[in-house]
């Protein structure tokens, strides 16, 4: 796994990429735009984690450029700009994640991994975390080997989200890969299946597995802070 | 003096010119005409004396006759009567200035109200503009030119009250801001530092660390919330959020917390379940979600072991009402206000080991009020206080 860092902030640059390298990445940084934009157009990455407010080429047209030609490449943008206008920005002009400083290591460990663990996982029939079990063949949830009935809607949501634990999933994008296109009000009815999604997981499993995170989505697994 | 109305002012003063004009006016006049009539009276008696016996015949002139033995009687009878007419003048003619004066004086009062009228229609306009909407409002002016300048300088003044609101929002925004890289930084050092194992550290090098880590993570919290609050006005409002599945989730989000104070958490509706549909809210569905998840946490964490916070949704007219009761200790009387200040808190030490950084309901009251609501204590004693919300529901 390859991972290029793109910060200008030296220090938090290094000790991010040192801590990347600790787990077992193969980390570039880099501190500016300009040489950001060289090496993305010669290198291939498996992981760009970018910082939007760059000397040179800012943050927003690097992944612009990035994606006119590159859709495999993930993306997670590391910004001080925590509006929500910033970060559906971001999210639209093609990033896959985003991170608001100041943050943990741990948190953004969480992400790298649900990022780049994607593709292989997808492979798996099974999915887990912790003690709850998720069966992709025959769609059934389990926790302690405890059978959970959840409807079609839930089962969906709960595999979408444990694809992609360890880093929160937004409604929006929950409505595009669980639904069927046909949802009327974007948050109540959703709201809802979840609500009553984490409501069963509890009784069998005896804790919430799912967070709600502030305007940034639903997580499973990974840090809670 | 000070205390009465423009209107009164007006009336009394003129009122006192319209006596003392009439009171002059009716002291000339009596002086005059009791000169006059004075005059007629010594004529007469100057007559009398000096002619005793009026026998000329003069076709043109009047002509009286008196037997000389009645003279005297006459004469005396006439002076009286010249007395009394001029009593009769004085006493009608007090009768005639005080009547008008009093009658001019009512008059006044609403040919005044009727002039002061745009003063009306200004200080009507002047109670619209409240705190709350003062960057959107300005006074328009009406035609009287007093008012015309009254109105520019009230703008002006406007204009300059927003502008300096906006820059100390800004202000706190971009201070807010500039922290954010230096305490990743810290944040990201501390983090890595302590993911490895140092087996040499001192027990106090360990405490330090400790401390540190506590004091970024608040101070994050608190950049994040300050950031969230100057932020507040930019976010759009346009969701459509139904109130009673957003509560549910809030609850759910809460559950933990709860839980590991053993507080019951209990929403009931007194709408019934078909019609709870309609308790939506246009706004944003992230503030909305915040302001719920402020107030509900704090009523878990000001909450005594084992008690209970309760969640009353109904309807009254266009407005959804939510209660969220607890059964805290309760806040004192000299605080209901001051709770909703910034970095307001009853018991700082208290509030600081729960992790509060006193913007919690400040922020609440801010989403209120940014969605044409607001949020108060509606009522507090020793078994717990309850908070009301009033939000205006979406016209469907």
């Amino acid at each position: 796994m390859r991972l290029l860092i793109v910060e200008d902030e030296k220090e938090l640059c290094d000790t991010v990429a040192k801590s990347l390298h600790d787990i077992g990445y193969e980390v570039d940084t880099c501190y500016d735009g300009n040489t950001a934009s060289e090496l993305i157009i010669c290198e291939k990455y498996d992981l760009i984690i970018l910082d939007l407010n760059l000397p040179g080429i800012d943050g927003m047209t690097l992944l612009h450029m990035l994606r006119s030609d590159d859709d495999e490449t993930k993306v997670l943008i590391l910004s001080a700009r925590s509006q929500i206008a910033d970060k559906v920005e971001g999210l639209d002009a093609g990033a896959n994640d985003y991170l608001e400083k100041p943050f943990h290591l741990q948190e953004l460990h969480a992400r790298v991994r649900s990022l780049t663990r994607r593709n292989f996982i997808q492979n798996d029939i099974c999915l887990s975390c912790g003690d709850l079990h998720f069966d992709t063949r025959s769609r059934v949830a389990s926790a302690h080997n405890i059978p959970i009935s959840l409807t079609r809607k839930e089962n969906g949501i709960l595999e979408y989200l444990l694809l992609h634990q360890g880093r929160p999933v937004s409604q929006e994008e929950l409505i595009q890969h669980v639904w069927d296109s046909s949802v009327d009000t974007f948050s109540n009815s959703i709201r809802v299946h979840i609500s009553s999604l984490r409501k069963k997981l509890k009784q069998t499993l005896g804790y919430d597995p799912i967070s709600n995170r502030i305007g940034e989505g639903y997580q499973i697994g990974g840090t809670h802070s | 003096m000070k205390k009465i109305s423009l209107q009164w002012r007006l009336t009394l003063m003129t009122s006192l010119l319209i006596a003392i004009s009439c009171i002059v006016l009716n002291l000339l006049l009596y002086r005059t005409g009791s000169f006059y009539m004075e005059s007629l009276g010594d004529s007469v008696q100057d007559y009398g004396i000096s002619f005793a016996l009026p026998k000329v015949q003069d076709p043109d002139n009047l002509y009286i006759d008196i037997p000389e033995n009645n003279w005297d009687d006459f004469v005396s009878q006439f002076s009286i009567q010249v007395v009394d007419t001029k009593r009769g003048y004085g006493i009608y003619g007090w009768l005639i200035t005080a009547v008008i004066t009093l009658l001019s004086g009512f008059l006044t009062y609403f040919i005044s109200g009727q002039a002061l009228k745009p003063l009306r229609a200004f200080s009507r306009q002047v109670a619209q503009v409240q705190f709350q909407n003062i960057t959107d409002c300005s006074v328009t002016p009406n035609g009287v030119p007093e008012f015309r300048q009254l109105c520019q300088s009230f703008n002006q003044m406007l204009e300059r009250l927003s502008a300096a609101f906006q820059s100390q929002r800004q202000f706190t925004g971009n201070a807010a801001h500039e922290f954010r890289t230096p305490l990743a930084l810290m944040q990201a050092k501390l983090d890595l530092y302590s993911s490895a194992p140092h087996p040499g550290t001192d027990p106090e090098t360990a405490e330090t660390l400790t401390m540190m880590q506590e004091q970024v993570e608040r101070l994050s919290k608190l950049v994040k919330t300050l950031l969230d609050m100057s932020e507040l006005q930019t976010i759009q409002r346009k969701d459509h959020v139904a109130l009673i599945p957003l509560m549910d989730e809030v609850l759910t989000d809460l559950m933990p917390l709860a839980d590991s104070r053993n507080i019951t958490l209990v929403q009931q509706t007194s709408e019934n379940p078909a019609s709870s549909d309609h308790l939506c809210v246009t706004g944003s569905d992230i503030l909305l979600y915040r302001l719920f998840f402020n107030l509900i946490e704090n009523g878990v964490k000001y909450n005594r072991e084992n008690g209970s916070v309760k969640i009353d949704i109904s309807k009254e007219q266009n407005f959804a009402i939510i209660k969220i009761s607890d059964t805290g200790n309760g806040i004192s009387k000299e605080y209901l206000e001051s709770i909703f200040q910034p970095f307001f808190r009853v018991d700082k030490s208290r509030s600081r080991a729960l992790g509060g950084v006193g913007l919690g309901l400040a922020l609440v009251r801010e989403i209120a009020l940014l969605h044409g609501g607001n949020v108060s204590v509606a009522s507090s004693s020793n078994a717990g206080s309850t908070f009301e919300v009033r939000l205006p529901l979406s016209q469907s």
